[in-house]
């Protein structure tokens, strides 16, 4: 029980008026909140359709992706708004002769501005989310609904941390400045230096700063996810894994733990939110407790608070240029340390100016921040020529040394002779020399598993917006290739890997050939031996077709077929290894794919040839097959038809299923076609 | 009682109140004077705990005002700024000082928002700077704290208005021993409201009076003399001023008002009387003999 008049009833009293001011707000949030139920439902919805029904359901999903997403943004602007005018009692005058004659302690007011304003702004909106997840797989009986509880838990979870990190830099940014303009400036900038210090940090408490195998800094899903933006930015991809397109893939655990969003979720990465957002609260806290109130309509909020604030803007900004951040992944070594010295030098005096201009300072003023600018400066680029001593920068292109690596391994091929080991390297570094500047990460992982026990993982990435030209694009993902491949043992340790790998089908598409050739699945095992004993052996040759194996429908692995594979041409032309009919494009019109209802294998195939062109039940059945750009409804997603002269696929509407299954049942039954 | 004690308050460099001594017993209406600038503002602001001094001590009932919701809870504050009740109603406002001052009575406030007629449920927004003032006032006097401070307390009133806040003042006052702090430029106002005075220029606090005990030290002797008389004149009194206009001699002196009308009486003027001096005359001529000129105090 509270006593009347008490510490805690005044507390209570103060946070209650200020829920009782803010009544729309809180509806707001509870409104984008409510965004998770329409968003959730169209998951479901799409995941209960197929592959290829690209009917309303995938319109309604894309939408609905986008409003929550767009919603996403809304709420981030609308957290750091409520921060700043929870925290008004600094930043407006009248609010602070109101507030400040309270009966309040400091401890009091700050408290109850902080929790009231988190309460109306993160809080409603977390709670719907968090609900939607259970009310809405409960409502929906599909087969995945607890795999997908779980990871949009992780999503949840990741938005929440990243709003409340956001709320509390906006309390921050209020604690530091005077005025809401500089407030919400601050706000921005303490966002920056979050992306760009938390990574340091990361990487100082994971790893050693300057270890070339500082894994923690280099890799962006640790680097960028305690910033908070990076939920936004993963959000919206998690949401695209349940697009049709991808809804035949296996849903396992590392298919979605590879989401940002997810990892975001998991520790040391909640570790650090949790820290930072301790961090910035009591610095608020106490920057509010030790700050004047007649500096209210000030910029900022402390008398040295310009001094600060400008050191720390000539912090980041000649971090960014050394790169000792997020850097460590770009600036190349080809730039020495004078040249970065003087870009930052440039682009830290304008910022200088621009501060001194825009704050109109006055002469005797200019003159003492020039001063501050110019130590700040020399300080700034002190601890950056320690940390170019200690060979932090250009981490990127830093490889471990060859006597420290214990074994390479890449798509699934080990390279443990020292040899091996050692071409690789320089393919890795002569990759580094030639396209560094134009790769990011992501895409073909090569990992370096150190004498220490450590793991060195890189990948690689050719970027769109750095290669325009489509031949330089090829010739870069040609060279990611070539690190792999150009390694005396590849092709033996990859025929290894071929015949472990537990192909369940085998198809060759031979070029200017209409349709595929199945290998019987008891030959397939025969088959790969036979084509790996001469992908080892023979020289290179001309292409005359692709090998297509697989796992399953989707995770396909492609070889290309040369024409001095001999043996290989020969147990394909042998009949008894194929399923595949004598069929050409000369007598073949069509073959319809019909797939399992769970899509996962192709459950017959028909073909239809132009002297079949003429039976009743084949034109009733080709009646049905519709072009793509004719489509306006929903199709049957498991069946797929190619037409000989046509390049692009033709589809059955849902509506028709039943009967085209009939059609072809009848004509398989009449024996008319093989199959 | 309010205590300040050496309490000097600076705003980045500039002094705005310098090592201030004073003491305002419980009960008084107490006027706080001075032009633009003396400190009025700041020193009701350090009054109330909203400013934190840089030297000294602000007390209330002997504890420092600073970060004291203890203390806090016996005062309220009308600034000057009226927008900070602007999202509200008069309804609100009565909710909010409801919440915050448990001995807010209901019985008051009707009883004085009757004699204002101020809308209940409109946004104070749309009130004048006058209605504003009159909302603030109701509120706080309803709320019967021991200490109420108002800044620039009669500014944007109509002279009706003035009588009808001043009056509701008074009688909170009677009824309850609050002690009212008013700031103001206003001399005539403070002089028919106050009972003791203090007044304030370039952050000095150049004299805390009792109002009767100010204007019975202070005289003003209206005389014609056939010759021009000097201060040198009268050796015994404790002259402030001597003016000639018209004809007439003007002796501001200080002291007991009969001592100082017998010895110019012994001067042979042809006529002689005892003029009352106005509180606004007597802070001019205060400030004079303090070494202020007119001129300055008028800045």
């Amino acid at each position: 029980m509270i006593k009347p008049n008490s510490t805690a009833d005044f507390f209570l009293k103060y946070f209650r008026y200020k829920l009782s001011v803010s009544k729309t707000l809180p509806i707001l949030s509870a409104i984008l909140g409510l965004l998770s139920f329409v968003q959730l439902s169209a998951v479901i919805l799409v995941k209960a359709s197929g592959v290829y029904d690209f009917g309303w359901r995938y319109e309604y999903f894309t939408y609905s992706t986008t409003i929550f997403c767009i919603a996403l943004v809304i709420m981030s602007f609308y957290t750091i708004l409520t921060a700043l005018t929870s925290f008004d009692f600094f930043l407006c005058k009248h609010r602070t002769d109101m507030l400040g004659s309270l009966p309040l302690t400091h401890s009091m007011r700050f408290w109850g501005d902080f929790i009231s304003g988190y309460a109306i702004s993160v809080l409603p909106f977390f709670l719907l989310s968090a609900i939607s997840v259970p009310i809405v797989s409960a409502a929906a009986d599909f087969l995945q609904s607890q795999f997908f509880v779980k990871y949009y838990f992780y999503v949840v979870i990741t938005v929440f941390f990243a709003l409340t990190l956001l709320y509390v830099i906006g309390a921050a940014a209020a604690s530091i400045c005077g005025k809401r303009s500089g407030a919400a400036a601050c706000a921005i900038i303490l966002i920056i230096a979050s992306i760009y210090l938390i990574p340091c940090i990361a990487g100082f408490f994971t790893n050693s700063i300057t270890g070339y195998n500082n894994q923690a800094l280099y890799d962006n899903s640790i680097g960028l996810t305690p910033s908070p933006l990076v939920a936004f930015n993963t959000v919206k991809g998690f949401f695209e894994k349940f697009l049709p397109i991808d809804s035949n893939t296996d849903y396992d655990a590392v298919y979605l733990e590879n989401i940002s969003a997810v990892y975001a979720a998991k520790m040391p990465n909640m570790l650090i939110w949790i820290l930072e957002t301790i961090f910035l609260a009591a610095g608020a806290f106490f920057l509010t407790k030790f700050r004047k109130t007649e500096r209210t309509r000030n910029v900022f909020g402390h008398k040295y608070g310009y001094y600060a604030v400008l050191f720390g803007t000539v912090f980041i900004a000649e971090s960014m240029i050394f790169g000792s951040f997020f850097g460590l992944m770009t600036v190349s070594f080809s730039v020495n340390f004078s040249e970065r010295l003087i870009s930052s030098a440039i682009l830290c005096t304008v910022i200088f100016l621009a501060f001194e201009i825009s704050m109109r300072r006055g002469r005797k003023n200019f003159a003492k921040g020039a001063a501050v600018y110019a130590g700040s400066f020399a300080v700034i680029s002190g601890f950056m020529l320690i940390i170019d001593c200690t060979g932090t920068f250009g981490l990127k292109y830093k490889l471990p040394e060859l006597n420290d690596i214990e074994y390479v391994e890449t798509i699934g091929i080990r390279y443990t002779e020292s040899e091996d080991i050692e071409q690789f390297r320089k393919n890795h570094a002569e990759l580094l020399e030639e396209y560094g500047n134009k790769l990011t990460t992501g895409g073909i992982a090569f990992e370096y598993k150190l004498k220490d026990g450590t793991s060195f993982i890189r990948s690689y990435t050719p970027q769109y917006r750095l290669i325009s030209d489509g031949g330089e694009y090829e010739k870069c993902s040609d060279a990611i290739d070539r690190v792999i491949t150009n390694v005396g043992s590849y092709k033996s340790k990859n025929s290894q890997k071929i015949l472990s790998e537990g192909y369940t089908e085998c198809t060759v598409w031979l070029k200017d050939v209409f349709g595929g050739i199945t290998i019987k699945p008891e030959k397939i095992n025969e088959f790969l031996k036979v084509f790996t004993d001469e992908y080892k052996s023979a020289g290179d040759a001309k292409s005359i077709g692709n090998i297509d194996l697989r796992k399953n429908v989707v995770n396909a692995d492609f070889f290309s077929l040369n024409e001095n594979y001999t043996k290989t041409l020969e147990f394909i032309k042998d009949k008894r290894n194929v399923i595949v009919p004598e069929i050409d494009e000369e007598t073949v019109c069509y073959r319809i794919y019909f797939y399992r209802s769970d899509y996962d294998k192709v459950n017959y195939n028909l073909y239809i040839r132009k002297k079949d062109l003429e039976n009743e039940k084949v034109k009733e059945l080709i009646s049905l097959l519709v072009e793509e750009d004719e489509i306006s409804g929903k199709i049957a997603d498991n069946i797929v038809a190619e037409k000989n002269d046509s390049t692009g696929q033709m589809y059955v509407l849902a509506e028709n299923l039943e009967k085209i299954n009939r059609l072809a049942r009848e004509i398989i039954a009449e024996k008319l076609f093989e199959s | 009682m309010i205590k300040f004690e050496n309490v000097t308050k600076k705003f980045d460099g500039f002094t705005a109140l310098d090592d201030i001594t004073l003491e305002i017993p419980k009960g008084t209406a107490y006027g706080l004077l001075g032009s633009n600038g003396a400190g009025k503002s700041t020193m009701l602001r350090l009054l109330t705990g909203v400013y934190k001094a840089d030297k000294g001590i602000v007390s209330i009932d002997g504890a420092p005002v600073f970060d004291n919701a203890k203390v806090k809870q016996k005062l309220i504050f009308i600034s000057d700024e009226t927008a900070q009740y602007s999202n509200m109603t008069l309804n609100q406002m009565k909710k909010f000082y409801k919440t915050f001052y448990p001995n807010f009575s209901d019985e008051i406030f009707n009883r004085l928002h009757g004699v204002l007629e101020l809308p209940l449920n409109k946004k104070t927004s749309s009130f004048s700077k006058g209605m504003k003032r009159q909302a603030a006032v109701i509120c706080a006097i309803s709320a019967r704290p021991d200490y109420l401070f108002l800044d620039e307390a009669f500014d944007g009133l109509d002279p009706s208005m003035r009588i009808a806040v001043k009056k509701m003042m008074i009688e909170a006052m009677s009824d309850s021993e609050m002690t009212i702090v008013i700031s103001s430029h206003n001399l005539k106002e403070v002089e028919e409201f106050c009972n003791m005075v203090g007044m304030l220029h370039k952050g000095k606090i150049i004299f805390t009076k009792d109002l009767s005990e100010l204007k019975g030290n202070i005289h003003k002797i209206q005389a014609s003399f056939d010759k021009e008389v000097t201060k040198d004149d009268f050796p015994n009194l404790d002259i402030l001023l001597v003016e000639h206009k018209a004809g007439l001699t003007y002796i501001i002196a200080k002291g007991d008002a009969d001592r100082s009308l017998n010895s110019v009486k012994a001067e042979n003027p042809s006529f002689c009387d005892l003029i009352p001096l106005s509180l606004e005359e007597i802070f001019i001529y205060e400030m004079e003999a303090l070494g202020y000129d007119k001129t300055q105090l008028d800045s």
